[in-house]
């Protein structure tokens, strides 16, 4: 029992070496090897010290610290400047490694606890190789005559089932120390680059018993590693790293969703979607079916910060909200904050999805794709040349517009929708302390509608633009920086030609420069820093219209671009206290200023932001400063530890948005603009307290629960007048109402994440409320009094469950309830000027009905071996499986004096789906 | 680009729009006052009334209240009730371009209600109506509309921003293939012939909805090519003759932020992206019972008035069809009888349903036809509008 925990403990330890960072220990002339010095202690005292040799490997301490005293005191001293601690349990001195987990009471609780386990499983440290001869013989790589010391090689090789002889994906393969790692392929293909001479490679596995390798590396050579199955063991290392995360990390309201959480969930029309995954989440809501805009914890749809590779991603969504831009083959994995946001994030007031494309693989050229009824995709990643980078590049397309030709006698005849995205990383390891990547993003979407009236737009296109360059450079052992430098953007245009007199084009665009630099300092054991800066350029082309035709009279006229420079510097320091206690606090302090050029309307005093209330406007010079709003932006969490499996988490944070999307309906549409805090636009500023409760279950962590509460105020709240333009509007500020926002909420989370059966099921109460009170008749909504934001959900329960037949079948069912969205019902009809209209209740007063919805999805993976050429699997998904009418909308229009009511049905039936994904 | 959504969800048949059941949905009161001041020498009007429920479609007027306007000089202009809920001036009043007037309204129940002051714009005059013969894809099912679309063109001189906003009013003359030429008399038992012909009779189709167009955003200060109403084939207004009277209101930019509002918030398509709803603030407010939700607008505008007659020949020749609303149940062998003369004498014949169209040469025989197809004043009235001819 006990030496299955501490295998749970050390993978994890283990698995986190492999992300953390290289340790190099300066060598003194006159030291000693650390295990010396300790075999010196033990010789001289009954302390007998447990530790895995490799982390020792390559410490030495300065030979004359060893001296008496021997006491608590010595080893302090001994293991300073390593990442090594101690814990004391009677003689024995267990050295830990990592002291982020380590400090973690869970160990050293259970050793006291089950001190006699321990002793018997004493020989887990270093004996627990004779259990096994593969595992101990040396075995020895590449040619002993081209060995040279110091120099790298590459042991490359194929992982496989010692039944099946299929090969094994996702195995872990790592040297402890120096800390080098990487993973198998689909192929169970790996390759990793190792310092020749004598090292143990530990090899760990999902569903496979770890084992290692005991290598004399001389020079570039190969070996094949075959695992034995464990078909009751643990889910993988990662996830149990990912449990115990629940409990043990300081982090709060963090979902982290990786490849594999995606493959689980059944996609929709064979597009499996990372964002819409994340919905599946607690507190996490979209407003209905294939619409645009992720509503997190009560906020609105522009208050999420998407960064792909750390660069902004302004609009996320394909085929008005369908799917998302982002193509999941090339994603690694995508956390999202919803609160207790670290300080090295800022811009959003709800939530950051830090979206990570996947490095490419190294060893050779892979092609991957999936065919769908909408879309196929295509990714291609491998080496270029030797010592060169590595890259990968991936699109994906729809033929909707196929499609739509073959339809006859229909008006979508004459439409066009269409959209692609291409995806593309490079990678230069150029040494072990200097990483470079480089990744572009572009997305299109275009739509040509043949017109049913004349005075709609006909031609509208969009596209989203990103380039980011990180470089990864380890400065020196404790400081590890971090330098990104980005640039994106977001720019539409839409064309209106069905009048010649009246026909225009109009453009827009957002733009954003970033250079961040973040930098993470290792104090101790029991403190570390991050620190950085990072700094915004943006700039908005709200619109820019000019005529189309000769015949057309629109005069060009284009609204002034807008200007804003946000610097953040920020630093954080995490403080593990005492085991139960850890403690991290952050202050990251924004500094917005609204630039030129720019003609500023000023409004007559004491009159409301109303066009007939010019008085003038002022004139700025290209980046004069018009305004300036900063402010600090706290963040804090902590963790308090009741014991190993159950823990209290509080946190406190405050964000701030100086860039705001004008959203006139309950879903983001891709021709809202956005627009800078201005001289009167001011930032919306948000503060959440939150609160939690942790407790994993059975087995440590096999089940874990959560219990989430939230408050969130907001200050400058943005919504708009009704019927107000919003698109190309000069006075823009006219159309612009600011209020305060409350939102508050408890989520509840099951989690079990281990074995054959598999999901959770999450429930969230929540509210969210906004009060428009302005001075002035225009500027009051529902008499000035707090009322339900248009996506206030109260109930929302959302459930995955995964059953695992096979290892090649696998089952999965899941479902979405929540209540109705609020909406704005007519309550009385009249007649004015020989129109019919609709006079609308208090705004929000009413709801939708509930929604209910199943998926199912059923994913069959192919054969596995090594020799086949292609690799593939299909997925089959129904999408409502029940077939409910879920009402995303409900309408009403005046028809011949008689009003009707309509509701929007998406999806009423259940839509099947069939991917065929392939690789090889 | 909103309407057009919803055809991209049925290309994958996953979305549908189906009627809600409403019923539930209790009403709110609100007044409701529409006012109307021009330059023209006529009876302006104020209408009051209250909201009426979804389900209702009778009006809610409110009668006794006092209603009058005062211009910026301080000349106050009494309105008349008129018919309940509609208060007029009298016939010959007139506003005065370059001057302002303030609507003010008590209720009997002492509810008063003031608007902004308003100015007074000066008209401009409308260049021409004109119609073209286009096809267009139908707003009910993607399938492609042929009709004469009217558009108007106008300027004007004078600098800056225009707005307007049109009434645009239909004649049109319709023919029914055999005009009854007797008539019979029950109380003579007898037929006589028609002193008043019945073969042609003419339809007034009044304004609807709100339409409104402007020049901000333009190199001059012109209206070309506005398009002001659309006659498809199938209506049978382009069969003979035909004629608009399209009014131009010259209406503050205001006014026109108003109807605007107003349109989008009568607009719901049911995509994703339909506009939130509200109220949309006119230029009327209550000031001592803020409870009340007031609706409405007192327009003040210059009108210019441009009424065409029209010929639809020439749009037949460039392919204009419109379907011939007697072609198919007036055909002359299906539903022309003889009868006898003196059966006709006897008055035993039915003619209910029936007219006498003519007799036979020799005057042995009537001919009969059903009323539909030799009564014109089924389908309008026998009086020719003012402007004709």
């Amino acid at each position: 029992m006990i030496k299955r925990f501490l295998t749970i403990i050390f993978s994890f330890i283990g698995s986190l070496q492999v992300f953390s960072q290289n340790t190099e220990i300066a060598v003194q002339s006159d030291s000693i090897p650390l295990v010396e010095a300790i075999t010196q202690i033990e010789s001289k005292t009954s302390y007998h010290f447990y530790f895995r040799k490799e982390w020792l490997d390559a410490l030495k301490v300065y030979k004359g610290l060893v001296k008496p005293p021997y006491d608590y005191g010595l080893i302090g001293k001994l293991l300073l400047n390593t990442r090594l601690t101690y814990y004391v349990d009677g003689n024995s001195i267990i050295l830990l490694y990592n002291t982020n987990v380590i400090t973690e009471p869970s160990i050293a609780h259970s050793l006291d606890n089950q001190r006699q386990d321990f002793e018997e499983d004493d020989v887990f440290f270093e004996n627990e190789n004779n259990k096994n001869d593969v595992e101990n013989r040396l075995v020895t790589i590449g040619n002993r005559n081209k060995y040279v010391k110091g120099k790298m090689s590459t042991v490359a090789g194929y992982v496989t089932d010692i039944e099946s002889g299929e090969p094994v994906e996702g195995v872990f393969i790592y040297l402890a120390n120096p800390m080098i790692g990487t993973s198998t392929d689909e192929n169970g293909f790996y390759a990793i680059s190792i310092p020749n001479g004598q090292h143990e490679l530990i090899v760990q596995s999902v569903n496979m018993i770890d084992t290692k390798r005991r290598l004399m590396v001389f020079s570039d050579g190969t070996m094949d590693i075959k695992l034995e199955p464990d078909q009751i063991a643990l889910n993988a290392i990662i996830i149990n790293a990912e449990r115990e995360r629940n409990v043990k990390d300081t982090q709060m309201g963090l979902a982290k969703i990786n490849y594999e959480d995606i493959k689980v969930v059944p996609p929709l029309l064979g597009e499996r979607d990372i964002v819409k995954v994340a919905t599946l989440t607690a507190g996490v809501q979209n407003v209905g079916e294939g619409s645009a805009g992720i509503n997190i914890r009560g906020g609105k749809a522009d208050q999420n910060l998407f960064l792909l590779d750390g660069t902004t991603i302004f609009n996320t969504n394909h085929f008005f909200g369908f799917f998302s831009v982002f193509n999941t083959d090339a994603i690694a994995s995508m956390e999202l904050y919803k609160s207790a946001i670290p300080a090295e994030f800022g811009g959003r007031l709800s939530s950051v999805f830090d979206i990570r494309s996947k490095d490419p693989k190294n060893d050779k050229i892979f092609l991957t794709g999936g065919i769908g009824p909408v879309t196929s995709k295509l990714m291609i990643e491998g080496p270029t040349f030797k010592k060169g980078p590595t890259f990968m590049i991936g699109g994906r397309a729809t033929y909707s517009d196929y499609v739509l030709q073959q339809l006859k006698n229909s008006s979508l005849k004459n439409n066009n929708a269409s959209f692609y995205d291409v995806i593309t990383k490079f990678e230069q390891k150029i040494n072990p302390k200097n990483n470079l990547t480089f990744t572009g993003y572009f997305s299109f979407d275009r739509f040509q509608m043949a017109s049913d009236t004349l005075l709609s737009y006909t031609d509208f296109e969009y596209t989203n633009r990103a380039l980011a360059i990180n470089w990864s450079h380890i400065i020196s052992d404790k400081l590890q920086g971090d330098f990104e430098l980005g640039t994106s953007s977001y720019n539409y245009g839409l064309g209106y030609d069905l009048l010649p007199t009246k026909a225009f084009n109009l453009d827009f665009f957002i733009k954003e420069y970033k250079l961040a630099e973040k930098l993470d300092y290792y104090v101790n054991e029991k403190m570390n820093f991050n620190f950085g800066l990072e700094a915004k350029l943006n700039e908005v082309n709200p619109g820019d219209k000019y005529p189309v035709g000769e015949q057309s009279l629109v005069a060009p006229e284009k609204i002034a671009n807008e200007k804003g420079f946000e610097v953040a510097p920020y630093f954080s320091a995490i403080y593990n206290y005492s085991d139960q206690l850890s403690i991290d606090a952050g202050l990251r302090y924004s500094i917005f200023s609204v630039l030129g050029p720019a003609s500023v309307n000023e409004y007559a005093e004491g009159t409301p932001l109303s066009k007939e209330f010019i008085t003038g406007t002022k004139e700025y010079r290209d980046n004069q400063l018009i305004k300036t709003y900063h402010g600090p932006e706290f963040r804090f969490s902590a963790r308090y530890s009741l014991n190993d499996n159950s823990s209290i988490k509080a946190s406190y944070g405050r964000t701030r948005q100086n860039i705001h999307l004008l959203i006139n309906s309950a879903s983001i549409a891709p021709t809202d603009v956005w627009r800078l805090s201005n001289a009167y636009i001011k930032p919306q500023v948000a503060d959440q307290v939150s609160l939690g409760y942790y407790k994993n279950f059975y087995a440590k962590h096999t089940i874990e629960t959560s219990v989430e509460a939230y408050y969130k105020t907001i200050k400058n709240l943005l919504d708009v007048k009704v019927g107000s333009d919003l698109q190309f509007n000069p006075y823009v500020e006219t159309a612009i109402l600011q209020g305060k926002g409350r939102s508050y909420g408890i989520e509840l989370s099951v989690k079990k994440s281990r074995g054959w059966l598999t999901g959770w099921i999450n429930y969230t109460y929540s509210r969210s409320l906004i009060q428009l009170n302005g001075e002035f008749p225009e500027e009051v909504i529902n008499g000035g009094v707090f009322f339900p934001t248009g996506y206030d959900k109260p109930h929302y329960i959302n459930s995955v469950t995964n059953y695992k037949f096979t290892r090649r079948l696998t089952m999965t069912l899941n479902f979405v309830y929540s209540t109705g969205v609020p909406v704005t019902y007519p309550v009385g009809k009249w007649n004015f000027k020989s129109s019919e209209n609709l006079f609308y209740s208090e705004r929000n007063a009413f709801r939708i009905p509930d929604y209910f919805r199943m998926d199912l999805g059923i994913n069959i993976e192919g054969s596995h071996k090594i020799k086949k050429m292609v690799h593939s699997s299909w997925t089959f998904s129904v999408y409502n499986l029940l077939g409910r009418d879920n009402i995303y909308s409900v309408f009403f229009k005046v028809e011949d004096g008689v009003v009707n009511g309509y509701k929007l049905l998406v999806f009423p039936t259940p839509i099947p789906t069939i991917t065929y994904n392939f690789s090889f | 680009m909103n309407k057009y959504l919803l055809f991209i969800f049925i290309l994958f048949f996953i979305s549908c729009v189906e009627s809600y059941d409403f019923s539930s949905i209790e009403t709110v009161e609100a007044i409701i006052i529409d006012a109307s001041l021009t330059n023209e020498s006529t009876a302006h009007y104020v209408k009051i009334s209250t909201s009426t429920s979804l389900i209702n479609s009778a009006q809610n007027p409110v009668t006794d209240a006092t209603v009058w306007i005062e211009d910026n000089e301080g000349a106050v202009t009494f309105f008349y009730e008129n018919e309940p809920g509609t208060y007029l001036t009298n016939s010959s009043f007139a506003g005065e371009v370059g001057k302002s007037y303030t609507l003010h309204v008590e209720t009997k129940n002492g509810n008063q209600f003031k608007s902004s002051e308003e100015y007074l714009m000066s008209p401009t005059p409308i260049d021409s109506v004109y119609g073209e013969f286009l096809t267009l894809p139908s707003t009910e099912n993607g399938e492609i509309s042929r009709g004469v679309q009217f558009f108007i063109d106008t300027h004007s001189n004078s600098t800056g921003d225009s707005y307007y906003r049109y009434e645009v009013e239909q004649d049109y003359a319709i023919q029914v293939p055999y005009a009854s030429l007797y008539k019979w008399y029950d109380e003579l038992g007898t037929y006589l012939f028609r002193d008043t012909l019945i073969n042609t009779c003419y339809q007034h189709v009044p304004s609807s909805g709100v339409l409104i167009t402007t020049t901000a955003g333009q190199t001059q200060n012109v209206i070309s090519g506005f398009p002001i109403v659309l006659v498809e084939e199938s209506e049978p207004y382009l069969l003979t003759k035909y004629s608009l009277i399209v009014k131009q209101f010259s209406i503050s930019p205001i006014a026109y932020q108003y109807y605007k509002a107003l349109k989008k918030n009568n607009e719901a398509s049911g995509s994703f992206f339909d506009q939130q709803k509200g109220e949309v603030l006119g230029n009327i407010s209550g000031f001592n019972n803020t409870s009340t939700p007031v609706l409405g607008f007192f327009e003040v505008a210059g009108v210019s008035t441009d009424k065409t007659l029209f010929n639809p020949y020439k749009w037949y020749l460039e392919g204009f069809n419109p379907e011939r609303i007697f072609s198919k149940g007036c055909g002359y062998d299906a539903v022309a009888d003889t009868v006898p003369k003196e059966e006709l004498d006897s008055g035993l014949v039915d003619l209910t349903n029936r007219n006498i169209y003519y007799f036979s040469e020799d005057g042995g025989s009537a001919i009969l036809v059903p009323k539909a197809c030799s009564d014109c004043r089924l389908y309008g009235t026998l009086k020719k509008p003012d402007f004709w001819d």
